[in-house]
């Protein structure tokens, strides 16, 4: 009966609709691309009837069961042009929401004729943005982050953020078998360069036609053995890796750093970038919300931060904080007031937060030390731009070092700490790398009185 | 009221069933589609029988087409010491040749000025092979890569694409054709430089010869001269 009942949710479940909005909108931008840069400027080379192929010549190919083109083999140039445009207002119609669902399916119409008017041209990449639009036709992404949706608003219909899960599960899982096939196919052993003596990158990166420049040819091959081997072992476990909550984030973050790492060293169009569209669809849809700083329901959303407001290190990690938040979405919180405190992260006690600092989420999530770092990223614009860093505390290895790393300096923070008053100086020592035993939580609250009277202006605004 | 009610019922549960239905034939048919080349349809076969694993393969990849996702994923599964770039050689009634390089095509540093590869023994040190800045060429890449790799691939892809460079190399200069003795697409094998070197031309093999006789598409108002 569970089994049953877990069936029908994970297929017909309501998801929030933003990671399927983020899955358009990036769609639409690659779309934008594709079409502007390396569609039209060749329109009539690669499509025209005077170009690769003549009017045509393709038939036999195009006769094949299941293929089709609405660009037949006698489509003039005016016809192409008519098209390439098409899909270009299609694209943008992506990115804006706007007439969501009859442009994507007006995009993966037009660009599957593109394609199979010149199969010789694409990539997988290509490939991965047709099916992609296709998913995309089935899903209702327009119900968060379009216009399609403000103007429904407008006109008094009121649609929920939500979309049935079965076109999400159905790109969720199109991306696992891609990894999962590929995976297998290169634990076969083949030609020079294989997968499993762990050669592959190395070669890769020394692929004449293919790699970027030739900074890495110099490189002995046994360099990039284990990250050959990571990446083969990542590609057959990323299905099972998405499946599980916990490693789910750690196999994501992988996957930008090694598709970024792919961009930025070969030549292969806008693959990465398609296949990172599909990462959305695997994002918690707080995470886009937190980035957008509204919720679905258009309430503003505010990341609440819980910190020592005694402690000099802490007030110094808040000024920073506060100079990053250039979007205002950080409400800095006095974890010395209890009755908010309690109310706010109710089972997280005194002593806890002695220790660390606390972020929570407007969806009532909350984490602490190195976690609550993480969570403040999608909030901080400054991270966005330095997303390789994001991406990087998301691994394992750099995860529980962050972890470390956070709680050594907490526990001696007096260390870096510059006190001005007796107060500050008592406080840190009562902390500095001591069991939080109710006598100390007892001392604190006794020092935090007489802090409070000591700035009672300060204290009450946090500062 | 309530005869709606079923109805609307009844209805929804058809469309979860058809849902239901689309998703299982859709991910069967990307599973029948990827892993036959991995011992899939063998597998299936000895199941079914080979010409039922053959029709499910031919419905499974005309279901593919259809949907815009026939991609074989085996991205980078093999990738190789070596690479191919085509060119194009035209042999003039006066003996000298035109490469219509492919834009993968890197120089020959070490190559005295006018010496002409295609054709002619190489010396060693003459072999280094330029490398080419890969930026925004992965559809010629693409393009270039089908028309050089073995038979099996897009082979009939060769003389379209020597057609396409022929006509537009002789745009506006049509009156060249005349001077042609023969167009050949030749295939340069590249060996992928190693911490010890650089990436070395390792050889020129000739493809086939271009012959406007054979390609009805081929403008007839352009006449090529041939060997006699």
């Amino acid at each position: 009966m569970r089994l049953g009942r877990g069936f029908l949710d994970f297929w017909f479940a309501r998801l929030e609709a933003e990671p399927a909005a983020a899955f358009r909108v990036t769609l639409g931008c690659v779309l934008m691309f594709d079409v502007g840069v390396t569609f039209l400027p060749h329109l009539d080379q690669w499509f025209g009837p005077q170009g690769l192929y003549e009017a045509g010549e393709l038939d036999w190919w195009l006769a094949q069961p299941g293929r089709w083109s609405l660009l037949d083999a006698h489509s003039d140039l005016a016809a192409l042009r008519w098209a390439a445009v098409g899909l270009m207002v299609a694209a943008y119609g992506l990115i804006f929401g706007l007439g969501t669902r009859l442009c994507a399916l007006a995009a993966f119409v037009l660009l599957t004729s593109f394609h199979h008017r010149n199969p010789n041209i694409l990539n997988a990449g290509d490939i991965l943005l047709r099916s992609g639009l296709f998913y995309l036709a089935l899903m209702p992404s327009w119900r968060a982050w379009s216009l399609d949706r403000l103007l429904g608003r407008r006109l008094g219909w009121h649609a929920a953020p939500l979309i049935k899960a079965w076109p999400v599960r159905l790109a969720q899982i199109q991306l696992c078998l891609l990894y999962l096939f590929t995976g297998i196919e290169k634990c076969r052993p083949g030609l020079e360069g294989d997968w499993l003596s762990g050669d592959a990158v190395g070669r890769s990166l020394r692929f004449v036609t293919i790699a970027r420049v030739d900074w890495f040819s110099g490189l002995p091959l046994w360099l990039g053995a284990p990250v050959t081997w990571l990446t083969l072992a990542w590609e057959l476990a990323f299905g099972l890796l998405v499946l599980w909550q916990r490693t789910r984030p750690a196999a994501l973050a992988f996957g930008v750093l090694v598709h970024a790492g792919i961009f930025a060293t070969m030549e292969v169009t806008h693959f990465s970038f398609t296949i990172l569209a599909f990462y959305w669809l695997f994002v918690p849809a707080s995470v886009l919300m937190d980035m957008r700083g509204q919720s679905s329901n258009g309430e503003r959303r505010l990341l609440r931060v819980f910190y020592d407001t005694m402690c000099p290190v802490c007030n110094r990690a808040r000024r920073t904080l506060q100079r990053l938040d250039w979007l205002g979405r950080l409400k800095f919180e006095d974890l010395h007031d209890r009755p908010l405190c309690e109310a706010a992260l109710p089972g997280v006690t005194y002593a806890d937060q002695l220790r660390a600092m606390y972020v929570l989420r407007p969806d009532g999530r909350h984490f602490a030390g190195f976690d609550a770092l993480r969570a403040l990223m999608p909030v901080l614009p400054l991270f966005w731009m330095l997303w390789p860093l994001w991406m990087l505390a998301w691994l394992p290895g750099f995860s529980h070092l962050g972890r470390a790393l956070y709680r050594y300096i907490a526990r001696n923070r007096f260390r870096y700490a510059s006190c001005d008053s007796e107060v500050c100086s008592l406080h840190l020592k009562l902390l500095a790398g001591r069991e939080m035993d109710d006598e100390v939580v007892r001392q604190v609250v006794a020092l935090h009185e007489r802090f409070s009277k000591s700035r009672p202006q300060a204290a009450a605004s946090g500062s | 009221m309530r005869a709606l009610h079923a109805i609307t019922s009844a209805a929804r549960v058809l469309w979860g069933l058809g849902v239901l239905a689309f998703c299982a034939l859709h991910m069967a048919a990307l599973v029948e589609f990827n892993a036959r080349p991995i011992g899939g349809s063998a597998l299936l076969a000895r199941v079914t029988g080979d010409s039922a694993a053959e029709d499910a393969h031919k419905a499974a990849a005309a279901w593919c087409r259809a949907l815009g996702c026939e991609q074989r994923w085996n991205m980078f599964s093999t990738v190789g010491a070596w690479s191919a770039v085509p060119c194009i050689v035209i042999l003039r009634r006066d003996g000298s040749r035109t490469l219509l390089k492919s834009p993968q095509h890197g120089e020959l540093p070490r190559l005295a000025p006018g010496r002409d590869f295609i054709g002619a023994e190489l010396r060693e040190e003459e072999r280094e092979w330029g490398w080419p800045v890969n930026f925004l060429n992965g559809r010629m890449r693409k393009l270039e890569n089908n028309v050089t790799e073995g038979a099996t691939g897009y082979s009939w892809a060769r003389y379209n694409y020597v057609r396409w460079h022929l006509r537009n190399y002789l745009h506006g200069r049509e009156q060249e054709a005349e001077e042609f003795l023969r167009v050949d697409l030749f295939r340069l094998h590249v060996r992928h430089p190693d911490p010890d070197g650089p990436p070395i031309l390792h050889s020129v093999e000739h493809v086939m010869q271009y012959d406007e006789r054979h390609d009805p598409a081929w403008p007839r108002h352009l006449r090529l001269t041939r060997v006699p």
